[in-house]
């Protein structure tokens, strides 16, 4: 075999490649502008407020995704980042009187990394199992902490109302609740979850994110290739953890009471759940199980109240059938096999 | 088939070595897996290093890379002590080994493959806000590596269905993209047909000589070993039974007491 | 500190350690020979817990006789769950045996938020106690330790405890099953090629696990309540204690459970805030410092 000049074939594949990524953007763009305007067109506060719980959700799982997903480590305590920015919020607010949304969601995610640094320097040597109760049990550390108010800053199990945070100056917290989310919180939310999708979407693409995936890969011939392997799992942490800080945070002012319940295990396991639903193995995976995950609670309630039973079973199922694939992948797999078909015939 | 590469073999006027092991010994509880090896190696040379199992070949060569710590001696690479040098810094340098078994990544595609070894040797694995589809340093050099090595045809296929001739040469490719001085193979055809084994040899002293790599290969194939080294190592339970250029140990009577008709 | 005290805090750090033998010794178990990380094998403490409630006090009308009573706790309601478990592996848990452990972990996950309604269905979602007449722990009383005065009942916990943990050894080393099992626990497949039917092994390897979770649950119930929380809070004891005693060792569970027993009632007493911290904590130091646990590189038995 020998050099090959660019056949017109190559071009078109350069060419075709442009095509998905203007056609992936034109969509996102048409989301976007379809989610901004929801709230304003129907006057939903429920759908709306399911909507914002889904994208916080959706935002977490992102972020929990780049070390399940691409780092290839299963943490089983997540929550402790999750809890971690929802409780910076409020202690900042009650504590330090910041009142700033943007100074908050700022203090928020560096915090979150911040555990996110001392979680993963004390774990990221650990592998497999190991790792997942490692994390387990530092998180479950922090919860049992807040929840005994150990420190005297998360008044225990009791946990601590929030009030509506300013914006840029403007008094906006006055607001009453529903036009406070409609109005205003909503697209906030909306910005972070698209700003998160696109910074991860250039981060995973980049020679960090590729070094992440040859850790997922073969850790052996990553550090044979001169990859210090510890030092990018702990990076792949506290980048995972400030993104699910940052869902934390901005979940917290859609509650508005926080509790230790945001840092127990159990939480972890939900977003685990979002995650592996959604797919582990795709890019937006995460965000698709996220809102899986919450209809599906949101349906299976107004059904009865054993949702927990539906939720184990699809767990169970979606373990057992699809895998790293979960629902959009699995989804992803089925069109192409259908597309596939299609040319064949 | 013979295809011997007399025009590298070493040169009369000796230079630094590049790899120097000092008296390098390895135990395992009372099992004394490595006693004592001193070895010189040498940029421009290919090195065979034979012995029976438990000769403690792997051990030794698990020593150089690191991935094993020494018990005593000492290793000199490129004039520097890296006796204590993690694994990953001892690559940084140009020590560079490959395994048995081909060690890639899967669930990427040849390129991508390729690729992760150039952006590592350039230490750019932290670049946050640069896609890697766009860094047209690396992605050169990819090329031409790919061709080199008759990858191209291959580039975007994930490498899961690779035939295993292929990975062999593929996990290679990753290895020369790292750009090492010196190369450690552990078996470098085990796995390979028969017939593709001397393509395979022929492909990796190739691009070795060509770019002035030095060569360290384990091998159980005496046929390889004859035909494509320079000088022979014999281990034989942890303790260098010979050095010298292949036909002085081919025909030395130790090395066939010991290695040669224990039937390798 | 004063004697009695220290004898009470001893006493009661033994009772938990009972209870945290019996949730924990069937998950190290099928995990060293079965090779499952089952996560929900604690709901079956929960579950336990829950069906002991319900045949005490449905009991009353037939027999108040605390021999009856103690005879339910500890036989029937764990050979019940015994041929209830022989279903489940079979069924549910069959698949399991087949993927990685971290997938084991989360459809065990899956499972556990099963059994969970599944209680909450038959037995509502508030908390439900045995009653006065049929709770042999009353009617057993007191016993003098020490100049001390301690629950009879939580005694006989203790002495069921000792007697599994006695019976448990005796089977790994003298029967062939329990050697079988010991085999399987160093290579698999190995025995698999020696044509013993693995699949009857594991069958009842699971079930005994199992049972041993539940007859735990049952003794629980007569000194507390049985309310979900209970699987949940198991779930997590029980992993800090086999990864404490060191992943698939009878001795290390017996050990870990003593030690977490012991901090937890001299916890209680002493540093009430901090008990469950020194839990975690300890698991995080074990795993960060000796991964393989206390005893996990020893066999089964060793």
């Amino acid at each position: 075999m020998s050099t090959r000049l660019p056949t017109f074939e190559d071009v078109q594949i350069k060419e075709v490649k442009g095509a998905i990524l203007d056609k992936r953007l034109l969509t996102g763009g048409v989301l976007f502008v379809a989610l901004a305007l929801y709230p304003g067109l129907t006057m939903n506060a429920y759908h709306t407020r399911l909507l914002a719980w889904i994208m916080c959700f959706a935002i977490a799982a992102l972020g929990f995704n780049v070390v399940l997903g691409y780092t290839g480590l299963l943490s089983f305590g997540h929550a402790a980042f999750f809890g971690t920015g929802m409780y910076t919020v409020v202690i900042a607010m009650q504590s330090a009187g910041i009142t700033d949304l943007i100074v908050l969601l700022v203090l928020a995610t560096l915090m979150a990394g911040v555990v996110g640094a001392i979680i993963g320097a004390l774990s990221v040597k650990t592998h497999e199992i190991y790792f997942a109760l490692l994390t387990l049990a530092l998180a479950q550390l922090l919860y049992v902490l807040a929840a005994r108010d150990v420190g005297g800053l998360t008044r225990g199990t009791d946990g601590i109302a929030l009030n509506r945070p300013d914006f840029l100056g403007i008094p906006i917290g006055d607001a009453p609740a529903h036009i406070y989310l409609m109005g205003f919180y909503y697209h906030v939310i909306l910005v972070c979850l698209f700003a998160t999708i696109i910074v991860l979407w250039i981060v995973l693409r980049s020679p960090f994110g590729l070094t992440l995936k040859m850790i997922r890969e073969n850790e052996m011939r990553a550090e044979m290739s001169g990859v210090p392997i510890l030092r990018y799992r702990l990076y792949s942490m506290i980048l995972s953890a400030m993104i699910v800080g940052l869902g934390g945070a901005l979940y917290a002012v859609v509650v508005g009471h926080i509790t230790p319940e945001y840092l127990d295990w159990t939480m972890s396991g939900e977003i685990v759940f979002m995650t592996l639903l959604g797919g582990i193995g795709t890019f937006l995976g995460p965000v698709i199980g996220a809102g899986g995950f919450i209809l599906l609670q949101e349906v299976a309630l107004n059904f009865t109240t054993y949702w927990h039973f539906t939720m184990g079973l699809v767990l169970f199922v979606v373990v057992l059938t699809l895998r790293e694939k979960g629902i959009w992948g699995g989804a992803k797999a089925l069109v192409d096999r259908v597309n596939d078909r299609r040319d064949d015939s | 088939m013979s295809t011997k590469k007399t025009e590298s073999t070493k040169q009369d006027t000796p230079t630094e070595p590049i790899l120097r092991t000092e008296d390098v010994r390895k135990e395992f509880g009372n099992l004394v897996a490595v006693d004592g090896v001193s070895l010189e190696f040498y940029d421009d040379e290919i090195v065979g290093i034979i012995g029976p199992n438990g000769a403690g070949k792997t051990t030794y060569t698990n020593l150089i890379s690191g991935a094993l710590s020494l018990t005593g001696g000492r290793i000199v690479f490129d004039g520097d002590d890296i006796s204590d040098l993690r694994k990953y810094k001892r690559v940084r340098r140009g020590l560079v080994r490959s395994f048995q078994i081909p060690q890639i990544y899967d669930e990427l595609t040849v390129f991508e493959n390729v690729q992760s070894s150039v952006i590592s040797r350039n230490e750019k694995n932290n670049r946050l806000f640069t896609l890697t589809s766009r860094d047209t340093d690396s992605i050169d050099e990819t090329e031409r590596l790919l061709e080199m090595f008759n990858l191209e045809t291959h580039a975007d296929e994930h490498t899961e269905h690779l035939p295993h001739g292929v990975r062999k040469i593929l996990d290679v490719a990753m290895s020369f993209a790292l750009r090492p001085k010196l190369m450690v193979l552990d078996e470098p055809t085990s796995g390979v047909g028969s017939r593709e084994k001397n393509a395979v040899m022929e492909t990796i002293t190739d691009a070795a000589i060509d770019r002035n790599i030095g060569l360290i290969f384990i091998e159980h194939d005496m046929e390889l070993i004859r035909n494509y080294s320079d000088r022979i190592v014999a281990l034989h339970e942890g303790r260098v039974l010979a050095d010298d250029d292949p036909s002085t140990v081919m025909n030395s009577e130790e090395v066939n007491q010991f290695i040669l008709e224990g039937g390798v | 500190m004063p004697i009695e005290s220290l004898t009470v805090n001893a006493f009661n750090g033994l009772y938990f350690a009972a209870l945290l033998f019996f949730a924990s010794v069937g998950l190290t178990l099928v995990f060293g020979i079965l090779n499952l990380l089952n996560m929900a094998h604690a709901a079956f403490y929960g579950l336990g817990a829950y069906v002991a409630v319900w045949t005490l006090n449905n009991m009353g009308d037939v027999t108040t006789s605390t021999v009856a009573l103690l005879t339910v706790l500890v036989l029937v309601i764990p050979l019940v769950v015994f041929v209830l478990s022989a279903a489940l592996d079979k069924t549910v848990f069959a698949p399991l045996y087949e993927i990685e452990h971290v997938y084991q972990l989360l459809a065990t996950f899956g499972v556990i938020l099963m059994i969970d309604d599944i209680i909450k269905f038959i037995w509502g979602a508030s908390p439900i106690t045995v009653d006065g007449a049929t709770d042999p722990s009353r009617q057993l009383g007191t016993l003098d330790l020490l100049g001390v005065s301690v629950s009879a009942y939580r005694s006989f916990v203790i002495v069921i405890a000792i007697a599994c943990a006695v019976g448990l050894y005796l089977m790994f080393v003298k029967t062939k099953l329990g050697k079988i099992s010991q085999a399987m626990s160093e290579d698999y497949e190995m025995v698999q090629m020696l044509g013993i039917n693995v699949n009857r092994v594991r069958v009842l390897i699971f079930s005994i696990s199992v049972a041993i979770a539940a007859l735990g649950g049952a003794l629980f119930v007569p000194f507390a309540t049985a309310t979900p929380a209970v699987t949940l809070e198991y779930v997590l004891l029980s992993f800090a204690v086999i990864v404490i005693g060191g992943l698939g060792s009878l001795k290390g569970v017996i050990v870990a459970a003593l030690v977490i027993g012991m901090v937890r009632s001299f916890g209680i007493a002493y540093f009430p805030a901090l008990e469950l911290a020194i839990v975690f904590g300890l698991m995080a130091l074990v795993i960060i410092f000796k991964p393989e646990g206390l005893f996990g590189d020893e066999g089964v038995v060793e």
